[in-house]
């Protein structure tokens, strides 16, 4: 079933009266119950299609095209991007979710971290304050601090890195959420605590049935997470298939450099593969298909039309000339 | 031949309080390390925040002093010379950083950021700077025509050639690579990766190559070594280290590294808590309270690197009895 339908979703922002395309026509679904990771560099438009399904899209930028469904009770009447502000303050916290890379600046730092869990209760489930402080502390110990009475009345500066995060996460799903949004939920944080994150997300996850999207830069991290992943770059999905598939049997010869690019521990090489030149800046992407000024297979085509995104074999989604 | 050796190396930092200015506490950020690197080999040193390990880069530079121990430079002790000698020494010496947004003066061109040091070290003769420039951004990849150029017309990846290029300006002959593909795309930190092996080959030089990421630690070096809350658990060959991890904490940090393969079996080993302040170092082998095989014996008594050719750890799991109470 799914949960989350993006249709052509165009987010461009308007800076020194140049146009940037950062989210540039982009269409994926996320299903009940599965992890979507979105993966790409810097500039790929990945973290401004979390805050456009989030509404959180400000000036200068603007969603200039698009439908965001979110399907609430099985029928998909919600196109979030519709929605006033005061019914995405009623969704955002309640139905979707999300925890962002820097859990310090995220927190309030005058604030207990305990009533900052229970704040989304509050707002959202109208319980009383002490209902919400116990089912806070519950949370506080499903996401791994152990003595959460004693830690309800801390401050965000008395937390590590990895329990700043650990707090996020209680926030985040403390209402039970359909869909939950991790942007570079490790990122900064140091590897043995990057893994214990990543495995608590995938146990409540599984456990609540919950919908993620996951956002990251890391294809380890992908690997290891993800039921399906979306490949971004410069503003558009370049290839769209499953976790196992992708691995296997890259098509995108932009995700095939990837693949090939990143330094493995499991084998040695003299040399490391590169993909060639730089990330185009976004006022000035090419013509045609934006990887063309980097791609190793690169045909004359490929500099005049933008390819669409094809499904090429079931459950395998391409947009490259190669294949069309 | 040895390039760099470092010898018990010290830093500790004070904690003052701010109202009556008496110390509070120390920080001991590296606390007593030791190792060597061969000329035109590079040591990778691996671990998390708070280890040591970029601290380690700065007290060999002299960015910072340090309080204990000793470096030398082709067996000449550069720890202890006058601020006035060591700037003779300081064009051998290098730094690679992290950021390259952050290190270029903004203001300044290609051309001039990278004369500076040539005037300063009177590398070249002024009437030779142009050669020397275009010279420079030929051998990082870079155009002559970028001379003209601010750091701000730059993408992060071209940025970073440009802080390698002001590195070998000096003609140096070893650099602290400090975290240098950490900030950058991954479709262009290979490109980096094997520029910089490129360079090692082509003159000879010796890399003390920090980062935290396992991956590239494995590419780039000939050695290892991981470091954990100042200290240096496990030292050995590449291969070695990574194959045969003997010490619970490099097990651990491997484990955790994902691995871009969905199909991957993963036995990751769980440590408990997380990494105590560098303000608190426990007693005994700082590992302890983390480690999944600590033993009685590890509360109270500091495991010493155990001395091999080819592979050190300092860990009770390898020692002979004799060796716990040395």
């Amino acid at each position: 079933m799914k949960l989350l339908q993006v249709k052509n979703l165009k987010t461009y922002f308007y800076i020194d009266k140049e146009e940037v395309p950062a989210v540039d026509g982009v269409d994926f679904d996320i299903n009940q119950g599965e992890v979507l990771a979105l993966i790409g560099e810097s500039g790929s438009g990945k973290s401004v299609t979390s805050m456009s399904i989030m509404g959180l899209i400000d000036e200068p930028g603007k969603i200039i095209s698009g439908e965001i469904l979110f399907n609430r009770q099985d029928i998909f009447e919600d196109d979030l991007l519709q929605k006033s502000d005061k019914q995405m303050r009623f969704l955002r916290g309640k139905e979707i979710s999300m925890i962002y890379q820097d859990p310090l600046s995220s927190l309030h730092p005058m604030i207990k971290v305990g009533e900052q869990v229970a704040e989304a209760l509050m707002i959202h489930e109208n319980t009383t304050k002490a209902e919400a402080k116990g089912k806070a502390i519950e949370m506080m110990k499903r996401v791994g601090i152990s003595d959460g009475e004693k830690r309800y009345d801390e401050f965000p500066g008395q937390f590590s890195g990895g329990m700043r995060q650990r707090i996020m996460i209680a926030m985040a799903i403390i209402c039970n959420p359909r869909l939950l949004i991790a942007d570079e939920p490790t990122t900064a944080l140091d590897v043995t605590i990057q893994a214990e994150i990543l495995d608590l997300l995938r146990r409540l996850q599984s456990e609540n049935r919950m919908s993620m999207m996951l956002i990251t830069h890391d294809l380890g991290v992908v690997a290891e997470m993800a039921d399906r992943v979306c490949v971004m770059y410069c503003g558009k999905i370049m290839e769209e298939t499953t976790n196992q598939r992708l691995f296997k049997n890259p098509k995108n010869p932009y995700t095939k450099g990837l693949m090939k690019c990143i330094p493995r521990i499991d084998d040695k090489l003299e040399y490391l593969d590169t993909i060639e030149g730089y990330v185009p800046h976004p006022t000035d992407f090419p013509k045609g298909c934006r990887f063309s000024t980097r791609c190793p297979e690169v045909m004359a085509h490929c500099k005049e039309e933008l390819p669409e995104l094809r499904e090429v074999e079931p459950g395998h989604k391409v947009r490259c000339w190669l294949y069309g | 031949m040895e390039m760099i050796r470092v010898e018990n190396l010290k830093k500790t930092f004070a904690l003052k309080s701010k109202v009556l200015g008496i110390k509070t506490g120390e920080v001991h950020a590296v606390n007593g390390i030791n190792f060597g690197i061969q000329r035109g080999k590079t040591l990778g040193l691996v671990g998390e925040s708070g280890s040591g390990k970029s601290t380690t880069g700065r007290l060999i530079l002299r960015l910072l002093e340090p309080t204990e121990g000793k470096v030398s430079l082709e067996g000449r002790d550069i720890s202890k010379i006058s601020n006035r000698e060591f700037r003779k020494m300081r064009k051998n010496i290098q730094m690679v950083f992290q950021n390259p947004y952050s290190v270029l003066d903004y203001k300044m061109t290609i051309e001039d950021i990278l004369i500076q040091p040539l005037h300063i070290h009177k590398i070249v003769t002024p009437l030779e700077y142009k050669k020397e420039v275009e010279r420079l951004l030929g051998i990082v990849g870079l155009s002559k025509k970028d001379r003209k150029k601010f750091p701000h017309e730059f993408s992060g990846g071209q940025r970073q050639r440009i802080g390698i290029a002001r590195a070998l300006a000096t003609q140096p002959k070893f650099i602290v690579c400090d975290e240098p593909v950490s900030a950058l795309d991954v479709s262009v930190q290979s490109q980096i990766i094997n520029l910089l092996k490129d360079l090692q080959k082509e003159y000879h030089l010796t890399y003390l190559f920090i980062a935290h990421g396992l991956n590239v630690i494995k590419h780039v070096s000939d050695e290892v070594a991981v470091m954990y809350l100042g200290k240096i658990v496990e030292i050995g060959e590449v291969e070695e280290v990574f194959e045969r991890p003997k010490h619970p904490y490099t097990m651990a940090l491997m484990s955790a590294s994902p691995i871009p393969n969905p199909e991957a079996k993963r036995n990751r080993i769980h440590l408990n808590d997380e990494i105590p302040s560098a303000l608190n170092i426990p007693k005994g082998c700082s590992f302890h309270p983390r480690c999944p095989k600590a033993m009685e014996v590890c509360k109270e008594i500091e495991p010493k690197l155990k001395v091999d050719k080819t592979h050190e750890v300092a860990c009770h799991l390898f020692h002979g009895t004799e060796d716990n109470h040395d």
